[in-house]
């Protein structure tokens, strides 16, 4: 018996699974209900997780980190529709903070599957999709992203003032110098992150910097301004006791 | 009124009491109307009524409105007052007078200029003269007070506060001006912007409710399509519409009808199994029933493509007379012999649906790649050779039915 944990706050999405793993499944559909099935001790060895909970506090990251500290022999699948705002950003960060071993699409959740899903992680096997392992390998790329945990604050600002700097050092009472070092290194990790994971072509030297800025910050506000992100960033907690 | 007052108050000639009262009552038409438009209201007196209906109703055009017309000679005519017919009335009251018909005159004249026939942000190019004379404003104003009030006799203390109100004008009505010229550059960001986070509320809310339900409904759908292959077709045009219309979201796209939209669902099916996806949409126009057919061979061909573990595709949409031709290109290894097009399979399915519109369904592999092309006669095509028949042969009862039915999906 492989025990499967689903983390999806949409009713619907059960149907899938429980048609695929019966009784085995577990589901927790907010961050609530997985601390109160962890403290019951409840045991899985793979989880699906989805990134919006549709919550004010918390999204999927709150789950995986809670996961990674509390179930650290449970495998985890990134599952959500990668089409939306923010889901690349999600799908790197899952791969390279909290190792997940593989990575659904919503719209691929057949229960064929999801069962071939299962057998292949726990036999050891990658079941994502080849294109998508080859964009994962620049999941690094987070971290050139993200920093410093200050870098949260700035890219929520920065899709406030549109990609203007001098208003983002306005809204947070900071000196515009002092984002300059945000400026070039984030407007770098952004283009190599939209070449890799969205197939935008390298801008070349002729690059806008407000304009690349704006646009990443915009297309990914979900990740960017999730309630806890600035939480699941540092290493320091993500580092298991 | 304040000049009426006045005038009774201090006996001034029958004359400057006339005509205060009279132009007392176009003040208080104007005040009463504007009064009704800033609360939303609608006047109850019948006077009131015609004015607000007849007299001061902008129609978007760039010239004065009726109104303007009486406002105008009513301003002067107060201006005149005190200048040259209560000459007899203390100085004070006089100046009083002069400063109230001023406020009068900066009011109509704040009207005719803030009119947002006057200032439109969205208007590109707008005619010189409009702009010179919206810059001009304020002189413009205080130059018939000046005329009409520097020349009167107003003794040797008076004559420098006449001066003062005469020139009021020029500097509330040209900061005034500006003020709304700043405001309304702001407000049309400001209405954008909230219309923009609205619009997400509602495709947020949409998708939340719809996303997943319609995605299970095409994925059961396809389970059955054998049975019931018309609830199939519903529901990928169910699904991919919502695709579509949830691109809505961005900024800068007010129709999700466009044939451009039709890249939505692919790049969905696209990014499922992160792969490349490269659409080339030059159809302007596709009708309904056309964009419907897209929905299922884009569906069909891409998802067939990704399935077979392309990491690449190119698709375009094109023209090719009389023919709509969707080519699907991609770099999943070559399909093995006898899959394509053999009963029961998808593409046999879909080319059976594209014959009906005497379309076809071909492949060509060219090293790597395979390119899928389906072709069909668009809705409008088959009205105009419909048309052409009817024109030409003598039209029975069971024709139309004929034309009609070969529309019918199968």
């Amino acid at each position: 018996m492989v025990g499967v944990l689903l983390v999806d706050d949409v009713p619907g999405e059960r149907a899938n699974f429980e048609q695929a793993f019966g009784r085995d499944l577990t589901v927790a559909p907010s961050i609530d209900q997985l601390n109160e099935q962890l403290r019951r001790g409840l045991m899985w060895d793979l989880a699906f997780v989805d990134f919006n909970l549709s919550s004010q506090t918390s999204t999927g990251l709150t789950a995986l980190l809670r996961l990674h500290h509390e179930r650290p022999a449970t495998q985890t699948v990134t599952y959500s529709q990668f089409t939306e705002s923010g889901r690349t950003l999600y799908a790197a960060a899952a791969h390279h903070w909290f190792k997940a071993s593989a990575l659904m699409d919503k719209t691929k959740n057949d229960p064929g599957t999801l069962v071939h899903y299962r057998d292949s992680i726990c036999n050891g096997i990658n079941p994502t999709p080849l294109p998508w392992q080859r964009r994962l390998q620049w999941a690094p790329l987070i971290d050139n992203l993200l920093a410093d945990a200050s870098w949260v604050r700035v890219w929520r600002a920065l899709r406030d003032a549109a990609g203007d700097m001098a208003l983002v050092a306005e809204l947070l009472h900071v000196d515009s110098s002092s984002l300059r070092g945000f400026k070039d290194r984030a407007t770098e990790a952004a283009i190599q992150f939209n070449e890799k994971f969205h197939d935008i072509p390298h801008p070349g030297r002729t690059r806008n910097k407000k304009g690349i800025l704006a646009a990443f910050a915009a297309e990914h506000r979900h990740f960017l301004t999730a309630p806890d992100l600035s939480t699941v960033m540092s290493p320091g907690t993500r580092r298991r006791s | 009124m304040i000049i009426a007052a006045l005038s009774i108050g201090s006996r001034s000639s029958v004359l400057a009491i006339t005509l205060c009262l009279a132009a007392s009552i176009g003040s208080y038409l104007l005040w009463a109307n504007e009064r009704h438009v800033r609360l939303g209201t609608r006047p109850r007196l019948w006077l009131s009524r015609v004015y607000l209906k007849n007299v001061i109703k902008t129609d978007g055009v760039h010239r004065l409105s009726l109104g303007s017309y009486f406002e105008i000679p009513e301003a002067c005519v107060l201006i005149a007052i005190p200048c040259w017919i209560a000459t007899d009335d203390p100085l004070v009251a006089r100046l009083v007078m002069l400063a109230a018909a001023t406020v009068f005159l900066i009011t109509t004249s704040l009207l005719i200029f803030n009119d947002h026939t006057w200032f439109n942000p969205d208007e590109t190019d707008p005619p010189a003269w409009h702009e010179i004379f919206r810059l001009l404003a304020g002189p413009i104003t205080a130059l018939p007070v000046c005329l009409i009030a520097l020349p009167a006799d107003w003794g040797p203390n008076g004559w420098l506060a006449a001066l003062a109100i005469s020139l009021m004008p020029l500097a509330v009505v040209g900061s005034r001006i500006s003020d709304t010229d700043l405001i309304m550059r702001t407000l049309s960001d400001l209405v954008q912007e909230e219309s923009h986070a609205g619009r997400e509320l509602v495709i947020s809310e949409m998708h939340g409710a719809l996303s997943t339900n319609l995605r299970l409904i095409e994925q059961r759908a396809r389970e059955i399509r054998e049975i019931s292959p018309s609830l199939y077709e519903l529901a990928v045009s169910a699904n991919s519409r919502l695709r579509e219309t949830l691109t809505l979201g961005q900024i800068g796209r007010y129709s999700s009808t466009s044939v451009q939209n039709l890249e939505a669902p692919v790049l969905t099916l696209a990014r499922a199994v992160g792969a490349k996806a490269n659409i080339n949409i030059t159809v302007d126009t596709l009708s309904a029933g056309d964009r419907d057919l897209a929905r299922l061979v884009l569906n069909d061909l891409v998802g067939n493509a990704l399935n077979a573990g392309a990491g690449a595709i190119d698709v375009a949409i094109a023209l090719d007379e009389p023919c709509v031709a969707i080519s699907v290109t991609d770099d999943a290894p070559a399909m093995a012999d006898g899959v394509w097009k053999t009963p029961g399979t998808s593409s046999a399915r879909l080319e059976a649906r594209l014959a009906d519109l005497s379309g076809s369904l071909t492949t060509v592999q060219d090293g790597a790649n395979k390119t899928v092309i389906a072709r069909w006669v668009p809705e409008s095509e088959c009205s105009i050779s419909q048309n052409d028949q009817v024109s030409t042969v003598d039209q029975g009862p069971g024709e139309s039915a004929v034309a009609h039915g070969w529309r019918t999906s199968g």
